[in-house]
């Protein structure tokens, strides 16, 4: 994050008359997972926030398209940082071509609306008002335009951390992370353009519940990262609309937890409650290797929603504190779960000949698999069985999709090694999606290149 | 312009099932295009591109077009005329002996129609009364503001997507002063029955 560092454009202007210096600098502000760099000043300034509204169209999940209403152009908005008394001038800019109007409500600002009553702002133009950082803390900023509801639903919201007076200690890494629940016109993974369901979000039954605005933002390639013996500061908001968050690291206890993004530290914590609307500020030492899961802990929306996210941690081993065994309480992934449709939603999609069932049986694998068995079908040693190079799967089809549609409870050998673990029944995808993520599955990494046809998965489904 | 008979709607701002009577008029059919607008400043220099007061349009105004007289090519000629701020459209509406749509007889038209529509997708349109039915900017305060003109939390506590349709078009009024110029919005005129 040093890199930052040469972008703070600091301005001195000297008064013609007096020796006074009132320094005035424009805020950094960076895109999740980043954080603007620790603020080095020692005292007050006048600092310039810049902030554009944008309406875009983006992804939700692989396939799944949906117009955001954004803070900087992704969500969450983009992360502000600045020091307790400070006095901040807000820019808030409204893109031309939007079509909605929006303003700012910064859980930062002391005053009528939090800015609210002073940023609304019509399409085309921008606001301006200041405000002095009078309480330190995380905060959440969101837009309060009416209808207040749908306009933080979809995705207006993000973080504005006020330094204390005293800052927080070094650590090696900082990272943004805010949840946020979306509601769609079609079911959890249902690909096109999805509208906003204003139903399922009057009954709080979101499809997606996120991490940084997209299933996968935190995985794979895009992973946040640590070495062995690292400090990390995990900034965590919930802009909702509607659920709290339990957030846990799977394999982590938080050290210290800022609780609320305020004062006070709680110690040696599993599972910290953020609710939308609020922050919190964690911090751990981490002291083994291996990739640790970011999940909120209502766990169907961290394996059924897409609220999961991964820390990988290199470095040597330490067998002292892990030994290296998995054991078996690691949580088991389930089907996703059925979800009524309301509204019109974009007919299922029909794979036409086996290129197209491979990329979109990618699409099923990466929003159903990948929790197990992991981007590179390499699953997890000891816990879940490898799909690359399997000899198991490639030696049966027939028995491969069974074990997708009726699930596999019980010891199996794999590649020569013994796994006895549970794979569920995945009854909520069809006979075509069945047969393109297995398609993708023998696709991929060294496997047989077979086809499954949605034909045989039928008839496994009757089969004994 | 069609005729439009009298008639009775529930405004979204209304207590419950309070109805609001419109006397009949006649409207425009459609919005008032590039050419229709290219028409009027040929006739009326003053609003020109070039020649337009600032008070009366900031400076977006009409952007969209290559010049003073000129809309750019063919096909944006039937295009609804956008960036045309308050002034100017009921300008041009009284030109036709018209006037712009107050807020009722809009909605009274256009809310049944455009209840399980997604405005994110349409233009809006300019009301001659555009601002008597403020949303403040910051939205949850309203209720206590001006209770029966406003009930923020009502609106959102229905089920009935007309009633939300309809507070997103009322918010996006709020947000507008009539010098303003933006491109997501166009107009129409009515005329009273004689």
């Amino acid at each position: 994050m040093k890199k930052y560092f040469s972008m703070l454009a600091l301005t001195i202007i000297v008064g013609a008359m007096s020796s006074v210096v009132r320094a005035e600098e424009k805020a950094v502000l960076t895109y999740a997972p980043e954080v603007p760099p620790p603020i080095t000043r020692t005292s007050p300034t006048k600092v310039i926030v810049n902030l554009e509204v944008k309406e875009v169209e983006g992804l939700l999940s692989d396939g799944v398209k949906y117009v955001f209403w954004t803070f900087g152009g992704r969500v969450p908005g983009k992360f502000i940082r600045i020091r307790e008394g400070d006095d901040v001038e807000f820019h808030l800019s409204n893109h031309p071509k939007d079509k909605m109007p929006h303003n700012i409500d910064l859980h930062a600002v002391t005053g009528p609306g939090g800015g609210a009553a002073s940023s609304f702002t019509a399409p085309g133009h921008t606001s301006t008002f200041s405000f002095k950082a009078l309480n330190s803390g995380l905060y959440v900023y969101h837009c309060a335009t009416a209808p207040v509801g749908m306009h933080i639903a979809n995705g207006m919201y993000g973080l504005i951390y006020v330094e204390p007076k005293e800052p927080l200690p070094k650590v090696d890494h900082e990272y943004y992370i805010m949840q946020g629940d979306f509601y769609t016109k079609g079911a959890y993974g249902k690909a096109g353009l999805q509208p906003f369901s204003m139903q399922k979000a009057l009954i709080e039954q979101p499809d997606y519940v996120l991490f940084n605005g997209s299933v996968g933002s935190l995985t794979g390639d895009k992973a946040i990262q640590a070495k062995v013996g690292e400090t990390v500061r995990l900034f965590i908001g919930n802009g909702g609309p509607n659920l709290s968050s339990n957030f846990h690291v799977i394999g982590e206890i938080f050290d210290r937890v800022y609780q609320e993004g305020g004062t006070k530290v709680n110690t040696n914590v599993q599972t910290t409650i953020v609710p939308p609307g609020g922050a919190a500020i964690v911090e751990f030492k981490v002291e083994v290797p291996g990739t640790f899961i970011l999940v909120d802990h209502a766990i169907f929306r961290t394996f059924n929603k897409g609220a999961l996210g991964m820390l990988k941690v290199t470095g040597p081993e330490n067998k002292e504190v892990y030994s290296g065994k998995i054991s078996d309480e690691v949580y088991l992934p389930e089907g996703s779960g059925i979800q009524v449709v309301d509204g019109k939603a974009p007919p299922p999609l029909v794979a036409k000949g086996k290129d197209q069932r491979v990329s979109f049986g990618k699409r099923i694998f990466t929003q159903n698999c990948v929790a197990c068995h992991q981007v590179d079908g390499k699953g997890i040693p000891n816990a879940f069985p490898p799909l690359a190079k399997s000899d198991y799967l490639n030696a049966d089809k027939e028995r491969a999709i069974k074990t997708v549609v009726k699930g596999l409870t019980g010891e199996v050998l794999v590649n020569g090694n013994k796994f006895n673990s549970v794979m569920p029944a995945w009854t909520s995808l069809t006979d075509e999606e069945i047969a393109n993520v297995l398609t993708y599955v023998y696709s991929m990494w060294g496997n047989s290149g077979k086809e499954v046809k949605p034909e045989e998965v039928k008839a496994a489904r009757t089969s004994k | 312009m069609s005729k439009i008979p009298s008639g009775e709607y529930i405004p979204m701002y209304a207590e419950k099932n309070k109805k609001t009577r419109v006397s009949s008029f006649w409207m425009d059919s459609n919005p008032v295009t590039n050419k229709e607008f290219l028409d009027f400043v040929k006739t009326h220099s003053q609003w020109r591109r070039s020649k337009v007061k600032s008070i009366f349009a900031e400076k977006t105004y009409l952007q969209l077009w290559r010049s003073d007289l000129s809309v750019g090519s063919k096909r944006e000629l039937n295009k609804t005329v956008v960036q045309v701020s308050w002034f100017a459209a009921q300008a041009y509406c009284e030109s036709k002996n018209k006037s712009l749509p107050t807020v009722d007889q809009w909605e009274y038209v256009y809310a049944e129609e455009l209840k399980s529509e997604d405005i994110r997708n349409k233009l809006m349109e300019w009301t001659l009364d555009f601002n008597t039915a403020m949303v403040t900017g910051e939205s949850r305060g309203d209720s206590a503001i001006e209770k029966n003109l406003f009930c923020g939390s009502g609106s959102l506590g229905s089920s009935d997507f007309k009633n939300y349709s309809a507070f997103m078009r009322f918010a996006y009024r709020s947000s507008l002063k009539a010098n303003y110029t933006t491109e997501n919005l166009g107009f129409r005129c009515v005329k009273s029955e004689e």
